[in-house]
């Protein structure tokens, strides 16, 4: 790439305040690396955390989730997708972006709907009795992310799609925290 | 029998389970691949402890500054598997210990301490 292309990709990262960004498949050694990354550049203080913990539900959801897949390193099967950190002074903003079938987008939307209808105590009423159940069909996970990432922001995440092809849609979730 | 040790990862707790002393302790962070996988063994060890002698005292330390959702879900499990044997008359103590200052550790600790009936002590450190 010629400077000018380099600097386009520098430009966008400083001007949207960008701490890290990555795009690709994200194996389980991947989200550990990237989290060292951030202790690294950023400690582990208890708001450090609160953001990490989100930052790592957003990258297991990429791994677990996407519809566009690669083959790791070692073997497995991961999701690709992006995952954006950026800091806007007074918080945090984690983003990431990923494919889902378009035939699995509306039940998706139905649900990330649903729970930015939820309040405060109905978020930990519904939490708690997803915790007590048995993961959906097709978790690979606890099943719960999408609903501790909605409580750890106090609400402030957003869901949103975005047409991609006749297949796939691409779905983007942004979480705030305060630093 | 046999301690149960577990060495700290950069994405696992260390786990050091001593029957001698009766006492075991999970510290650190976690968020594996595959949760429950990973904590299957605590249950086995505790089973195996009370199975040898029911009249043992357990002490279990919790002691995490960060978990993810899949690891939440397994605590849960643990802590109701403790609560169980709690329940069949063993001797069962939990501390749950969170830094000062961490509300969302200090809340899910106090959680417990409501809701199980084995003692759940939740300390600052």
């Amino acid at each position: 790439m010629l400077a000018q292309e380099i600097l386009q990709h520098y430009s966008v990262a400083k001007s949207a305040q960008i701490l890290m960004m990555f795009k690709g498949g994200l194996s389980q050694n991947i989200v550990v690396d990237l989290g060292s990354l951030l202790q690294n550049r950023l400690g582990f203080d208890v708001k450090v955390r609160r953001m990490f913990g989100i930052f790592v539900e957003l990258a297991q959801n990429v791994k677990n989730y996407s519809a566009e897949t690669e083959i790791a390193s070692d073997g497995s099967e991961v999701g690709v997708g992006i995952l954006i950190l950026a800091d806007s002074g007074t918080h945090y903003s984690v983003n990431s972006g990923n494919l889902v079938l378009n035939v699995n987008a509306e039940r998706l939307k139905a649900q990330c709907d649903h729970l930015q209808t939820l309040d405060k105590a109905a978020l930990k009423a519904y939490h708690e009795e997803r915790i007590e159940s048995d993961p959906p069909e097709g978790s690979k996970g606890a099943g719960l992310g999408l609903i501790e990432i909605t409580m750890k922001t106090g609400g402030n995440v957003r869901f949103d799609f975005a047409p991609y092809d006749e297949n796939f849609t691409f779905f983007s979730i942004t979480a705030t925290v305060e630093k | 029998m046999e301690s149960l040790i577990i060495n700290q990862t950069t994405q696992t707790p260390r786990i050091a389970f001593d029957a001698e002393a009766g006492n075991g302790e999970i510290v650190g962070v976690s968020f594996p691949e595959h949760a429950n996988d990973f904590y299957a063994c605590v249950h086995e060890w505790v089973d195996q402890f009370f199975a040898e002698d029911s009249t043992r005292t357990l002490h279990v330390a919790f002691n995490l500054n960060y978990f993810n959702t899949a690891t939440n879900k397994e605590l849960r499990l643990l802590m109701k598997f403790l609560d169980k044997h709690y329940t069949e008359e063993k001797s069962v103590r939990i501390t749950w210990f969170h830094e000062e200052g961490d509300e969302d550790m200090e809340d899910i600790g106090k959680g417990y301490s409501v809701s199980l009936n084995v003692p759940v002590s939740v300390e600052a450190v």
